[in-house]
């Protein structure tokens, strides 16, 4: 996997985890805590480990350009930042969801000629 | 221990990146504790503070908020130059002959007419005006 660790790979972490997010956040509102355990339940320590280091930059930046709204409530005393989609969220995650159909479909498709190739 | 590492990742962290940052690495050890984690679990997961600050300092970098930098910039400059000319001209008008070279006196004053100066400032404080509301838009959407 070290060889893996090249720029293209990790911009393909990136857009990738963006996408895992949005489906993730899109089951309904949650919270920093409840999105690392579910990402780790899932497998998703392939994006580098589902750590809070990975996880917030990314919810920030879709923050950022409004797929994401937060809500700050107090739990037990402590502030709790809740995430939710907004409407240009669950419109983006249908429209990802129609590419990264097609585009697995284009790959993997490669990848079985590649197999019969080379056993 | 907790405390030790918020304020080194504070030291890593750009002034317009840390009350955001802070506040959730605070949500990141209460969540924790309340499933728990000790402090130490936690913080070998961040990971080095320099590490765990770097990640949001690539993200933001990746979008930092040109447009109000740039028409700040070209405001500022404007401004100056407009008083800098403001100043330049009347000794200009007043005709100190000799006292400056004959090509750049030329030029100046039959180059610039007397407004120049005001629209330059007036223009300047109109860009810096919009840098800042951009500015504040772009705060303001960060939350």
């Amino acid at each position: 996997m070290e060889n893996l660790e090249i720029n293209d790979v990790r911009q393909f972490k990136k857009g990738a985890l963006e996408l895992v997010l949005l489906c993730l956040i899109a089951r309904g509102e949650t919270y920093g805590y409840e999105i690392l355990t579910a990402l780790h339940q899932q497998g998703g320590d392939i994006f580098g480990g589902a750590r809070e280091g990975t996880v917030y930059p990314v919810l920030y930046r879709l923050e950022k350009v409004g797929l994401l709204r937060c809500r700050m409530e107090t739990v037990g005393g402590r502030s709790r930042k809740y995430y939710a989609l907004t409407d240009a969220g669950r419109r983006t995650l249908g429209e990802l969801t129609v590419f990264w159909r097609s585009f697995s479909r284009c790959v993997e498709g490669f990848l079985e000629d590649q197999k019969e190739v080379q056993p | 221990m907790r405390e030790q590492y918020l304020k080194a990742v504070k030291q890593c962290l750009p002034r317009r990146l840390r009350k955001q940052v802070l506040r959730d690495l605070e949500e990141m050890f209460d969540a924790a504790a309340d499933h728990g984690e000790s402090e130490g679990d936690v913080i070998a997961r961040l990971g080095p503070p320099e590490a765990f600050a770097a990640s949001f300092r690539e993200e933001a970098q990746a979008h930092r908020p040109l447009l109000p930098v740039l028409t700040g910039a070209a405001g500022l400059l404007a401004l100056a130059l407009g008083l800098v000319l403001l100043t330049l001209l009347p000794s200009f008008s007043v005709g100190t002959i000799g006292s400056f070279d004959g090509p750049t006196q030329i030029y100046v004053t039959s180059g610039l007419p007397g407004s120049l100066p005001w629209w330059l400032i007036g223009g300047g404080v109109l860009l810096c005006v919009v840098s800042l509301v951009l500015f504040l838009r772009e705060r303001r959407q960060k939350g």
